[in-house]
């Protein structure tokens, strides 16, 4: 099957039924369906999920919602509840902001009652991953707990275009957390592959600690992981730890 | 007009250009709206997002419209506009309802979209069709 146009994010309700490769698929109590890739398994707090094709500035943002991030020896999957918002009333003197409080709060318990057992889910395999741009703990607060996954895919019109899996962490200090393990399973997995080639492994081996990447003020640190790719059903499953998603 | 219509309202065309030509139009079609208006292409994909307040930098983003880029016959380019992202507003005399929900950017997404549709009109080497959603 040749590549296709990837969007990392996506409404899943618990319990449908899906072959994981591009999408994850959730357990009646929202946790992902497990693969045997699936190892090892880390989990971090999130409150956004994004993602953007092209540029970042196109990017579509989930903001306060609350999620889990699952760091996986195979990929990286994001749950969230909390993104379904209601109408939001305000009001000028302080009986109607009151009211408009409590009306702001009713609409939103509604339209989360609607999507009840809907998940705001996003994934990432780590055969796919090219860069990973994070956040330090301290940078500027509008980017404070920034992770962005990225990945080349081809678009309707065959020619190759990044595809970003935005997602902020709760705790702006587990970034640097995430991206070492990040680092660790894609380093683990890709230098297994027949098709890495020596420079590649190399390049591989010396991909730098996050706490040790620099960077200009107001850019995110950024750290190239070689012999990615391209996300389609044929390379889901990889690697050596990310076939066995698959067996 | 409900808000529940204006987010149908749309834009489906086949144009015989080149790509580089269709996203040059989509931009132009975003700048007649001026700075109320943002729009980050990229190769398959352009993202408009209108900020209707006063200012810009406090003003809401409402509507985004993506404009889908996609091979057609022929060479041609299949060009869909549709909004996927939005907020509404309603009047209220102490908190009760006394209107239609009505889409923030109303104005702005209308002019946008028939700016498109004579941009694209006017790129087209012929042959091509247009049609606008929700405006009957």
């Amino acid at each position: 099957m040749s590549s296709q146009p990837f969007i990392p994010v996506r409404l899943v309700e618990a319990g449908a039924p899906s072959r994981q490769i591009f999408t994850p698929a959730l357990q009646a109590n929202g946790e992902p369906v497990w693969q045997p890739g699936d190892a090892e398994v880390h989990t971090w707090d999130i409150n956004n999920i994004g993602w953007a094709h092209g540029d970042v500035a196109a990017r579509q943002d989930s903001p306060g919602v609350r999620g889990r991030v699952y760091l996986t020896s195979s990929r990286v999957v994001l749950v969230a509840t909390g993104f379904a918002r209601g109408s939001r009333y305000s009001g000028y003197d302080p009986t109607d902001v009151i009211v408009g409080a409590i009306a702001t709060k009713v609409s939103q318990r509604r339209a989360e009652k609607a999507s009840a057992n809907t998940y705001l889910v996003g994934q990432m395999r780590l055969p796919w991953l090219q860069a990973v741009a994070f956040a330090k703990p301290d940078a500027a607060k509008a980017l404070r707990g920034e992770v962005r996954l990225m990945t080349q895919h081809r678009t309707a019109f065959g020619d190759l275009e990044l595809a970003t899996l935005l997602l902020r962490h709760s705790d702006p200090s587990h970034t640097e957390n995430f991206v070492n393990w990040a680092s660790h399973f894609v380093r683990g997995d890709r230098q297994g592959w027949a098709s890495t080639s020596e420079g590649d492994s190399a390049a591989l081996a010396r991909v730098p600690v996050a706490a040790d990447v620099r960077t200009d003020p107001g850019k995110l640190p950024v750290i190239l992981y070689p012999g990615a790719r391209i996300p389609s059903a044929d390379t889901a499953s990889q690697g050596l730890l990310s076939s066995r998603s698959f067996t | 007009m409900a808000a529940k219509k204006d987010i149908e309202r749309g834009l489906r065309a086949t144009v015989y250009a080149s790509r580089e030509q269709v996203v040059e139009a989509c931009l132009r079609a975003a700048s007649t709206l001026g700075t109320k208006c943002e729009a980050v292409p990229s190769s398959a994909k352009v993202v408009v997002k209108i900020r209707p307040g006063l200012s810009r930098k406090r003003s809401v983003v409402s509507p985004t419209i993506g404009v889908n880029l996609s091979p057609g016959p022929d060479g041609a380019i299949n060009v869909t506009a549709t909004v996927e992202k939005y907020i509404t507003t309603q009047s209220r005399v102490m908190f009760l309802p006394v209107g239609p929900k009505t889409l923030v950017g109303k104005g702005q997404l209308v002019s946008f979209l028939k700016g498109l549709g004579q941009e694209l009109v006017a790129i087209d080497a012929g042959g091509g069709s247009l049609e606008y959603s929700g405006f009957g």
